[in-house]
This record gives C-alpha cells, sequence and structure tokens, in this order.
C-alpha cells in the first residue's frame, strides 16, 4: 500500500507543550491542551 | 488551557477551560456536556459546557492525571495516575466508586474494548493490567516491554492490542491467545507516545520523542511512511499525541514545539 501525506496546516495557540489531542463536541472540531 | 479548534477554519474557536498548572488529558462526555480535564497536581476539572464554569474538582491522585476514560455502559470515569492508582468515578455525584493501588510506577494511559467488555493499562513498571470493564476485576497482567509502557489501543480487528513504550518498540499482542506477544516492532528510536487508528481501520498512525510520526498498515503491520521535520515539515520536538478525526480523515498531531499540525493521508 502506498500513502500521501499533505501538510494541511500548522496551528501554534499554546504557551507550552501540547500533551493531548482528542475529539471536540461535533465533527468539524477537535479539542487540545 | 483548553482549545476548541475548527477543522471548517482551522483555528481557534472557543477555550474552553483556563487552569493553573500544566493539563496532561481530557476527556468529553458528550450525554452530560461536561469536559473532564486532567492536570499535573492529580486533580481532575469537572467543565460543565453549557455553563461555561467549573462544577466540580476531584482529587483522588496524588500524582499528575494521565489519562480519562468515559465508559458510557457503566456510566463510569475511569482516571490513570502518577501515583500508580486508577480510580473509578460514579458520574451521577463523581465519588469514588473504587481506587485501585496498581504499581509503585505512573499509569500512563487506557483503553477501552466494547467487544471484549475490557479495559487495558499502560504502566510505568512495564506491564500492561486488562480489566473486566463490567466487574473492574483484574483480568490479565503481564510484563509487556522492557521499560515503562505508555500507551495502549485496541485494533479495531478486536483480535489486536498495541502497546507502545520508552523502549521505542511497538508490540502487538493477541487478544484471542492469552494475549500472547504477536508481534514485536522497533518501531521508533525513542519512546512512543500515542497509538491512532484511522477511522476506517485501514491505517495506524504512532508518535514519538523522536520528533516523528509513522504511518502504518494495520492489517499486515507492514511500515508504509514516515512524517518528519526535514521532509515534511513536521515537528521540531516530541510527538506526545495523535487524534485522527474522521472529519476529511485529517491526523491532527500535537508536540512539546507548542504547536498542532493537521495531515491529510491518502491511501
Amino acid at each position: 500500500m502506498k500513502v500521501d501525506v499533505q501538510k494541511v496546516a500548522h496551528l501554534k495557540g499554546h504557551d507550552g507543550a501540547v500533551y493531548t489531542i482528542n475529539n471536540g463536541k461535533s465533527n468539524n472540531h477537535f479539542l487540545s491542551a | 488551557m483548553v482549545v476548541e479548534w475548527s477543522l471548517d477554519e482551522l483555528k481557534p474557536e472557543h477555550v474552553l477551560a483556563r487552569t493553573p498548572g500544566v493539563i496532561y488529558c481530557t476527556c468529553l462526555i458528550d450525554e452530560f456536556n461536561l469536559l473532564l480535564v486532567g492536570n499535573d497536581q492529580g486533580g481532575i476539572h469537572v467543565i460543565d459546557l453549557e455553563k461555561r464554569a467549573e462544577v466540580r474538582y476531584l482529587l483522588g491522585h496524588t500524582k499528575g492525571v494521565f489519562s480519562l476514560l468515559w465508559n458510557a455502559e457503566q456510566q463510569h470515569i475511569i482516571s490513570c495516575g502518577g501515583d500508580g492508582n486508577v480510580i473509578c468515578w460514579d458520574v451521577q455525584n463523581f465519588h469514588s466508586i473504587k481506587s485501585m493501588a496498581l504499581c509503585e510506577a505512573k499509569i500512563r494511559a487506557v483503553d477501552y474494548s466494547k467487544v471484549h467488555a475490557s479495559i487495558a493499562l499502560a504502566c510505568g513498571d512495564n506491564s500492561i493490567r486488562i480489566f473486566d470493564s463490567n466487574t473492574l476485576e483484574l483480568k490479565h497482567e503481564w510484563q509487556a516491554h522492557a521499560m515503562s509502557v505508555n500507551t495502549v489501543c485496541f485494533h479495531p480487528n478486536g483480535r489486536w492490542l498495541l502497546s507502545g513504550s520508552r523502549d521505542a518498540h511497538l508490540n502487538i499482542w493477541d487478544l484471542e491467545n492469552d494475549y500472547k506477544l504477536h508481534k514485536q516492532i522497533p518501531a521508533h528510536n525513542y519512546a512512543i507516545y500515542s497509538i491512532a487508528f484511522h477511522p476506517d481501520g485501514k491505517l495506524f498512525a504512532t508518535a514519538s520523542r523522536d520528533k516523528t510520526i509513522k504511518i502504518w498498515d494495520s492489517e499486515n503491520l507492514e511500515f508504509l511512511i514516515r512524517i518528519d521535520n526535514e521532509f515534511n515539515q513536521g515537528h521540531v520536538n516530541s510527538v506526545n499525541s495523535l487524534y485522527w478525526t474522521n472529519y476529511n480523515n485529517y491526523l491532527i498531531s500535537g508536540s512539546d514545539d507548542r504547536s498542532i499540525i493537521v495531515w491529510k493521508i491518502e491511501n
């Protein structure tokens, strides 16, 4: 199997390390902390 | 702080919680409109998302809370602590139902399999422990790695459990064969922190302290591609967390470099 990788966005907003990424309340959202 | 991001606009939409100290984990409980936030002091902030206010602060651990799980079947919250304890909380009154002192080392991660009615725990004493998710009785435990186990993840095929460790190995355990080792893969150069499956289950990703993400074939467990800073403008420090959303099948990664990257992986 061959896969392609595309970088869609590089998001910044946290002052420290990002330890967790999770689902948000809807399909088009996610949470970070 | 806990930030809610829009995948349509690829920008932050709300700050859902601001808490003192470092946040290690979050868990959304949709049916109660609650957000749980585990911190480095051993506390769990319970945020009511409608009131946009903290309604409880649960203090059961004496060291950081590394992982939280919502068991909708049992209506239980499971918290994993750096103190080696796992606590089961009742969501109605937030009382502790059961507290289990498992080891002297950290409990880093938890995953749940509805099919097997099992909870898997990644333990700092190099072991994995499997509990019955209904009775919370210990079903199985074994020395799984040469160093601390950082993450565990049930394979969507229902047959395997994957584990990632500080020893940089990815181990695959056969649930139908008494948790025997199915395959051991020297997957990364340093500790593995996170494992996430593509929504259709055909691919999975691993994230590591070696600053890379790797993509794997879920069926034959073959390595497919490496995502790094040199070739993909990826992270410049440890990659701590992965989440594979079904929105455009984006893979999202969070890092010690304070940034989040949204990736599109196509096969």
